[in-house]
Formats: structure tokens, C-alpha cells, sequence
């Protein structure tokens, strides 16, 4: 048997670090009330962590979110030359003189 | 084109790559918690540091979205991104320049279990359970606080001048405090 006060502790190590967790175990080994007044306050503790995971979460996202936009803006560049060759022709030719004259050589 | 079989995974990346911000978010939440876990789970050895862990998932995340127009919809997001972070991984070891055999630890990476926790929680229940913790204790806030980022009992003693069996004491009695007040904010 164990006490209540070790198997919250265990229980939000085990969430902590990502562990499986078999309620089985704590049903087990804590007796009948106890195991009642666990499921009551791992309710708390799982909305308690879903807040600290979410606002991790959000963090990742507008990171990756970030990234997505620079990618973008990169695809966007490097296809300017494809897409604006028929429209702006004395910029284009600008671009080629300064092209020939950085890689004539290459 | 290939057969999708994912279809609404498939639907939230091509919205999200058409410049629906929402589809992105709701496409990455629900595969968040599997994704951080297995990553976890897989790393648990002392090779690797808390430090590699969160690269890890950070660079996945990353190359997911350099390699988001290539995902076809033919197996679930969930697995796409494993496979990234698998090669993360990989990389990871390799540049640790170990020998290992590496597959033997995937073998725990196709382990999904339902996680008890989840992103993006409702609205009303994240206020209520933030406006009770601001309604705690002091101590009460922070052995919580503690207990929640991950400080074992044993240095919250240290810290608090405390004895092991009190600090543990004092978190059961501040979560009975939180669940009490929580509960009467959702009434």
C-alpha cells in the first residue's frame, strides 16, 4: 500500500516525464477513499499540466509558424525572375547585365 | 495522385499551406502531445540531456514544415512527423559520435498511449483553473509551481527548509485547495 500524498507525487512525476501510466496500479495499492480522493485532485493536476503544455505549445507554433513564412518569402524570391520575365522586360535586362557581369566568367 | 487515406489530416495541410494560420494550429495541437512524448520516451536514456530532448522536438517541428508539400495524405500527420523525429534522433546520436543500436529504441517509439493531458483545453475551464491558482496560498502556489515544472520533492525540501513528508503533505493539501476553488469558479 502506499499513501495518498505518494501517489499524487508519483503521479505528476510520471505526467512530468512523459511516463505510461496505469491507473490500475494506484487503484492497487491505495485504499478505497484514497483512491476516490486521487481521481478527484488528478483531474486538477491534468488541467494544471494541459495549461503548461498548451502554452508550450503555442510557443512551437509560432515558431514553426515563423519558419513557414520565411520559407515562403524565400520560394517567393527565388521565383520573382520565372514569374516577372514578360512584364517588367528593362528590369530583366538589368538583372542579366548584372548577371553576365558577377558569372560571366563561370 | 496518390490515394489519401488521411483525408482530414491531409485537408488541415493544404489549408494550413494555403495560408490558413487556424488548420496549422489545430493540424500541430493534435499531434503535439504524441510527438513530444515519443520523442521523450524514445530519449530516455542518459545519453541524452533535458537540452537535446526539447532540440530534438524543436527541429522536427522545423523540417516538418520545410517538408510540409511533400506530405500526401497516404499515412496519418502523426506518422510523418515520427519519422522526422527518428531520423532527428539519428542525427542526434550521431553527432554525439555513439555506436549504438539505435533500433532498439524505436522499438518504445511505436507505443501510443492516451495521454492524459491535451492541448488547446477549453476556454472557460483554463481561466478558472488560473484564477484559483492566483487564489492559493503562497506556498500553496509554489509548491505547485515546483510539482508542475518537473522539481522532485527532494529539492523542493531542500529549498523550503522542509522536510520531504511536509512538502508532499503541503501539494496534496494544495491541490485539494485548488481542485475546491476551481470548482466553485465553474459554477
Amino acid at each position: 500500500m502506499i499513501t495518498i500524498e505518494n501517489a499524487l507525487n508519483f503521479y505528476t512525476n510520471m505526467l512530468n516525464k512523459g511516463s505510461i501510466i496505469d491507473l490500475n496500479y494506484f487503484e492497487k495499492n491505495l485504499s478505497i477513499d484514497d483512491f476516490n480522493e486521487f481521481l478527484d485532485l488528478m483531474e486538477v493536476i491534468n488541467i494544471g499540466k494541459s495549461i503548461k503544455i498548451t502554452d508550450e505549445f503555442e510557443k512551437h507554433f509560432t515558431k514553426i509558424n515563423e519558419h513557414k513564412k520565411s520559407i515562403e518569402s524565400l520560394k517567393l524570391a527565388a521565383s520573382f525572375r520565372n514569374e516577372n520575365e514578360n512584364e517588367s522586360d528593362d528590369v530583366m535586362d538589368e538583372l542579366d547585365i548584372i548577371f553576365k557581369e558577377e558569372f560571366n566568367d563561370e | 495522385m496518390a490515394n489519401i487515406k488521411y483525408k482530414n489530416d491531409y485537408n488541415l495541410v493544404h489549408r494550413y499551406l494555403c495560408g490558413d494560420e487556424e488548420a496549422g494550429r489545430i493540424l500541430y495541437a493534435d499531434v503535439y502531445i504524441f510527438i513530444r512524448s515519443s520523442i521523450y520516451k524514445l530519449t530516455k536514456t542518459s545519453i541524452f540531456s533535458d537540452e537535446d530532448r526539447e532540440d530534438i522536438l524543436q527541429d522536427t517541428l522545423m523540417t516538418s514544415i520545410e517538408k510540409l508539400d511533400i506530405y500526401n495524405g497516404t499515412s496519418k500527420f502523426s506518422t510523418f512527423l515520427y519519422g522526422i523525429a527518428r531520423n532527428k534522433i539519428k542525427e542526434r546520436l550521431r553527432s554525439k559520435k555513439l555506436d549504438l543500436d539505435i533500433e532498439e529504441y524505436y522499438d518504445d517509439l511505436g507505443v501510443v498511449n492516451k495521454d492524459p493531458l491535451s492541448i488547446i483545453i477549453e476556454k472557460e475551464k483554463k481561466l478558472a483553473i488560473v484564477k484559483a491558482m492566483d487564489s492559493l496560498s503562497e506556498n500553496h502556489k509554489q509548491v505547485i509551481r515546483f510539482k508542475f515544472n518537473g522539481m522532485s520533492t527532494k529539492d523542493i525540501a531542500l529549498l523550503s527548509n522542509k522536510s520531504e513528508e511536509a512538502i508532499d503533505s503541503m501539494y496534496r493539501r494544495a491541490l485539494k485547495s485548488l481542485k475546491k476553488i476551481f470548482e466553485k469558479l465553474q459554477k
